[in-house]
């Protein structure tokens, strides 16, 4: 029997009109646990927060039980009967299992009194029945992130939720924890519970799904049953467009080092752990030489970017610049000559928001300008926008650089930092706001900083960006390196996509096997 | 593109009209608390103005109070919120009186006496600043915090220490012996207690702002205090947010030094009288800019000397004053907040 039903389902984002969903339709019987996969932006998450009512879609409608349910009212989507767990955990910390279950419906007793008994009986009854690894006592801060996950499921459980929509639930979860995880899934499709489960992690679809539905830039790409589908399949599904745009368009090869140079270690890493419980890892990058790191969120890419940085210390292995350690290296020395940093938090550790476009844009040249070029500003006025000019910045050097559009906010950081030669350029997701001019002329400014000697290391997670100017690529998966190659152009980017969603079913050139 | 921002203006102007507010209220008070509500506003606005004596002994006033606002703007600029300014005031008299005390015994140099009296006490008040600015580094305690806690017992210790141990001996004064008249601050106008100590914060306004804005550490602390992680991310070391906390103390302790060395001539218990919160606030009015500390301190010290003098003259309260520095004060934080 049909639980639910969406159809048409379309959501523009921002002023550009962007698509997100693009007449999305799915549908899931009693019972029945659909995978919803898709590269990043993909449109997996918008349509989550659709069904949860987070969000109103510009058009579409939704059913359950044949019954219409109203569109962007979490209330309404709840009472229907659909219980959403996000991606990050939303539990009240200090309260325990039972009564994070029955918060905001507490059982009475006396008319008014909140029945903790009651409480945890009705929990250890839930538990019971669905086989949760859960104490109704323990107070959830104590708790590991296996049972935060249970226990939320368990909350939308207990909220009368027929259908559960899940939100990246194994990003949290170790391997063992996953598997363990997925088992349950299984329980609650027996008791009839319809699951549309969202992932990137292509090996627990074909463990945990019945059916699949493949989305790529907002649409419906394909829609499999999983005895049928394979993860070299799905990666194709999930890419496919990509391989053929790319493949006619034959971006130019990067005029990094050619083949195994000999050029001097600009970076290297050495034991450096990730995650918890994650292989240690090893990188090293030459002078000349464009290295992509590629991988999903959650799997320790946020986390190089710290270590590289400097933004954080690591708490194992060693980070070399040059041969020197980072730690303890003077952090104004290495950011002035020795690295550029493109952050990918970019309002956060890319700008000082509240200052004007002249601070943002000198604040790696500080030592140039003295009290005396305060009297006369110009001076700075005009190295400011010289700066900005060199990337497509046009605005006034002294507004707020809080009044800049995303795209010249990001063009602001890229002229400050590619503003002159650094022997390492630590760039995270540096490509983003940006329009397809400035794209090309970053890709140029990269280029010819690494044919003067710089090394670059790119952090991203998108294989388009990777491919279109590394000359290695690094995947990383669950905080390990999982596949290293040498950039063969697009045709890489299936065996790219299946190692960052964690397949096995492609053999490429496996570390660590 | 993008139009410049009138920022800096339209907050100066929200400023000029919350005074202004401020000043309506105070009338209003007047007629609601006075018998004689005309001649108490007389009293209260103009008898500052009245002769030469009352209007230098404003400015007087006003030098150390704008002292203890650049340090606190200096600090609000760095992100650390310097609450200690009362008792780095008051170690800073305590340190001025000692050092007066030894200049007079080795026989210093007049000018050279001053100057030594002066740098000790911004010691003081930075060594004071200096224990909060290391216990966030080292800790993460939030200097907030600290700099009250470690003030007020400060201001405990100089009390007891002023009042007791160093006390003159037969005076009626809980003081410390009066300093030698070489070691004080030149008056420039007497009989007014006009000194030499108002044309100094003049001087250390202009010093501060030309810092703050100008320089490269002005800069720098600027950043760090806007956006932390962004500091870090461009290699400003979050040492310089605990200089600036340092400087600030030391610009407290030498407030405490302009009390002793002026007016007063000695220290006396509980001669800080609230100077270092007040100068708190005429940095929250003035907008921790430094420009805009100059006229808020002279506005505060006006109000203040406004209030005594009507509580003489008139049956108003002396506590007139604090009244409308608080309403001044609620209007102008309560419009930035608006703003954001």
């Amino acid at each position: 029997m049909e639980l639910l039903s969406a159809r048409g389902i379309t959501k523009y984002f921002g002023e550009t009109r962007v698509l997100a969903n693009d007449g999305i339709s799915l549908s899931l019987m009693e019972g029945e646990t659909r995978a919803v996969v898709g590269e990043n932006g993909a449109g997996k998450s918008t349509l989550a927060r659709i069904l949860a009512g987070l969000l109103a879609p510009d058009s579409g409608t939704l059913t359950i039980h044949g019954r219409s349910v109203r569109l962007g009212s979490v209330k309404a989507a709840e009472t229907a009967g659909i219980g959403f767990v996000p991606q990050v955990s939303l539990l009240a910390e200090g309260l325990t299992v039972a009564e994070n279950l029955v918060l905001a419906r507490e059982p009475r007793a006396a008319g008014f009194l909140v029945s903790k008994k009651k409480a945890y009986v009705e929990t250890a009854l839930l538990i019971e029945r669905f086989g949760f690894r859960l104490d109704p006592e323990a107070i959830v801060s104590s708790l590991g992130a296996s049972e935060r996950r249970q226990a939320e499921i368990a909350r939308a459980l207990a909220r009368g939720g027929e259908v559960l929509v899940l939100d990246e639930p194994t990003s949290i979860l170790s391997e063992a924890e996953s598997a363990g995880f997925l088992a349950l899934l299984r329980t609650l499709s027996q008791w009839g519970t319809g699951i549309i489960l969202i992932t990137h992690r292509l090996s627990e679809v074909l463990d945990a799904a019945d059916s699949i539905t493949v989305l790529r830039e907002g649409r419906v790409e394909a829609e499999l049953a999983a005895k049928d589908a394979d993860e070299a399949m799905m990666s194709r599904l999930m890419a496919r467009s990509r391989s053929a745009s790319a493949a006619e368009a034959d971006r130019p090869r990067p005029a990094g080092m050619a083949e195994d140079s000999e050029g001097e270690c600009v970076l290297e890493l050495r034991g450096v752990q990730l995650q918890a419980g994650s292989k240690r890892l090893d990188i090293t990058l030459k002078s000349g030489e464009v290295l992509a790191a590629v991988a999903l969120a959650g799997n320790g890419l946020g986390r190089l970017e710290d270590l590289v940085s400097g933004m954080k210390e690591s708490q194992s292995g060693k980070v070399l610049i040059q041969g020197k350690n980072l730690r303890g290296m003077p952090r104004e020395l290495l950011r002035s000559t020795l690295m550029a940093y493109v952050p990918s938090d970019r309002e956060g550790r890319g700008l000082c928001l509240s200052s004007s476009l002249r601070e943002n844009v000198l604040a790696l040249r500080r030592g140039d300008f003295g009290a005396r070029d305060w009297i006369g500003r110009s001076r700075r006025d005009k190295a400011a926008r010289e700066a900005g000019e060199s990337f497509g910045l046009k605005a006034d050097p002294r507004s707020a650089a809080a009044s800049l559009s995303g795209g010249n906010r990001q063009r602001l950081i890229l002229a400050r930092e590619l503003d002159r030669p650094r022997p390492l350029l630590i760039l995270a997701e540096p490509m983003q706001s940006l329009d397809l001019a400035s794209q090309a002329e970053l890709f140029r400014r990269i280029r010819e900083l690494c044919a003067r000697g710089s090394a670059a290391l790119l952090i991203v997670s998108s294989i388009e960006e990777a491919l279109g100017i590394a000359d290695r690529v690094i995947v990383l998966y669950r905080g390990e390196a999982v596949f290293e190659a040498r950039n063969e152009g697009p045709s890489m980017a299936p065996a790219i996509l299946a190692a960052m969603t964690g397949s096995a079913a492609i053999e490429g050139e496996r570390l660590g096997a | 593109m993008n139009a410049p921002a009138p920022r800096a203006g339209v907050m100066a102007w929200s400023r000029v009209l919350a005074l202004g507010a401020a000043i309506l209220i105070a009338i209003i008070y007047a007629f609601v608390a006075s018998s004689d509500p005309r001649e108490a506003m007389k009293a209260f606005f103009l008898s500052p103005f009245s002769s030469d004596y009352t209007f230098f002994s404003m400015l007087e006033y006003s030098g150390p109070l704008l002292i203890c606002a650049l340090g606190a703007c200096v600090a609000f600029r760095a992100g650390a919120f310097n609450l200690g300014g009362e008792g780095q005031v008051s170690v800073g008299t305590l340190a001025a009186a000692l050092a007066a005390g030894i200049s007079s015994r080795l026989g210093l140099d007049p000018g050279l006496g001053i100057a030594f009296s002066i740098l000790t006490a911004a010691a003081a008040g930075a060594f004071l600043a200096y224990l909060s600015a290391i216990a966030e580094l080292k800790t993460g305690a939030q200097v907030m915090l600290t700099s009250f806690l470690v003030s007020q017992t400060a201001l405990i210790v100089v009390d007891w220490a002023v009042g007791g141990p160093l006390r003159e001996e037969g005076s009626n004064l809980l003081g410390m012996a009066p300093i030698d008249s070489v070691y004080r601050l030149p008056l420039l106008a007497p009989p007014s207690p006009l000194s030499l100590g108002f044309p100094l914060a003049l001087a250390l306004a202009a010093l501060t702002i030309l810092f703050t804005k100008g320089s490269r550490q002005g800069m720098e602390i600027r950043l760090l205090g806007k956006n932390p992680s962004f500091a870090w991310a461009v290699g400003i070391s979050p040492k310089l947010g605990a200089a600036a906390m340092v400087l600030s103390g030391a610009m407290g302790g030498m407030a405490g030094s302009l009390l002793v060395l002026g007016q007063a001539g000695r220290a006396v218990k509980g001669m800080t009288g609230g100077v270092g919160w007040n100068g708190l606030a005429v940095a929250l009015i003035s907008g921790t800019d430094g420009l805009g500390a100059v006229p808020a301190a002279l506005f505060f010290a006006w109000l203040d000397s406004g209030s005594k003098q009507a509580s003489i003259l008139s049956d108003l309260s002396p506590d007139a004053s604090s009244v409308l520095v608080a309403i001044a004060l609620f209007l102008i934080t309560a419009r930035r907040r608006g703003r954001r």
